[in-house]
């Protein structure tokens, strides 16, 4: 169950109940910006450096928040903006590509939540889940961000539009783009 | 694969990864901030390592040049001492080599 972003303390009167209050902050939006973060790269340790680079700036740049947007969508931006880095710096370390912290596709589908289901359910799902895995894999960053954000964190199209510095028409071609190659590498032949 | 198996198979990725987020436990803002001090420091050390290398495999050039330098500066002032040496040689005789016989000659006489 997660909170709601607008329950978040905003009012700080004291550095010493400003970072009571940030810590707050990180306990409760650790869990939103690791899981995008780590399905953004598939890599268990970067996403946990970039999910700390990320609480880190945010403390940082505290004082510039102006509240315009919610705590979540504030985090979200600034973690896109590190994966984006991320990205070009490792494509600069082409050597440093074999990861042995990279997800493995074949565990990624045992990642599923309740144990009360059935084998057999349970073997579906995990098909299931790697198999969007699997695709999610081959689509541009930008797509994969769009259908990241839209799927998981399900957050709206405007705000998709605001935190990846694209057009609302953007987000929707990169969307369209990314549920046709999802539905094609799963199976489905037609366009 | 229809509409419904792509939503619920888009579903069931969705759970697995909140999941996966829900698994990992924030280590606290302490954390991140020490963290953040120890990034701060390492890559400044780093810097200077990096820009004492450089310096020195700068400099290693240069001297090495100066010493050649200084090595044909001095081979030239001793060809020059030679040379000078030479002339200074040739002025001093009295009479050309070839009438010096003539010269013991009247030494003689």
């Amino acid at each position: 169950m997660e909170p709601a972003a607008a329950a978040l303390p905003v009012e700080i009167d004291s550095p010493a109940a400003e970072i009571q209050d940030f810590d707050a902050v990180v306990r409760l939006y650790w869990p939103r910006v690791f899981r995008f973060t780590l399905a953004s790269l598939r890599d268990r340790d970067a996403a946990q450096t970039l999910t700390q680079d990320c609480f880190l700036k945010a403390y940082r740049n505290r004082e510039r928040f102006r509240g315009d947007a919610s705590v979540h969508t504030w985090l979200i931006q600034i973690s896109i903006n590190l994966i984006r880095d991320f990205g070009r710096n490792r494509r600069l370390q082409f050597w440093r590509h074999a990861r042995s912290s990279a997800v493995d596709v074949t565990t990624a589908g045992d990642w599923i939540p309740g144990r009360e289901v059935s084998a057999e359910a349970r073997a579906v799902i995990q098909e299931q889940v790697d198999g969007i895995w699997k695709a999610t894999e081959r689509l541009s960053e930008r797509q994969r961000t769009v259908f990241l954000l839209r799927f998981v964190e399900d957050m709206e199209l405007l705000e998709i539009a605001a935190v990846a510095g694209m057009t609302e028409g953007a987000v929707k071609v990169h969307l369209f783009r990314a549920i046709r190659s999802i539905r094609k590498s799963m199976g489905d032949g037609h366009e | 694969m229809n509409e419904n198996q792509l939503k619920e198979a888009i579903a069931a990725f969705r759970g697995s990864i909140r999941h996966q987020g829900d698994q990992i436990e924030s280590p606290g803002l302490e954390a991140i901030l020490q963290r953040g001090q120890v990034r701060i420091r390492r890559p400044r050390s780093l810097r200077w390592v990096l820009a004492a290398v450089v310096l020195v495999l700068g400099a290693i050039p240069v001297s090495y040049e100066h010493a050649r330098e200084q090595q044909r500066e001095a081979e030239r002032a001793r060809q020059d001492a030679a040379l000078l040496e030479k002339v200074n040689a040739g002025l001093s005789r009295t009479v050309p080599r070839s009438l010096e016989p003539l010269l013991a000659w009247e030494e003689i006489r």
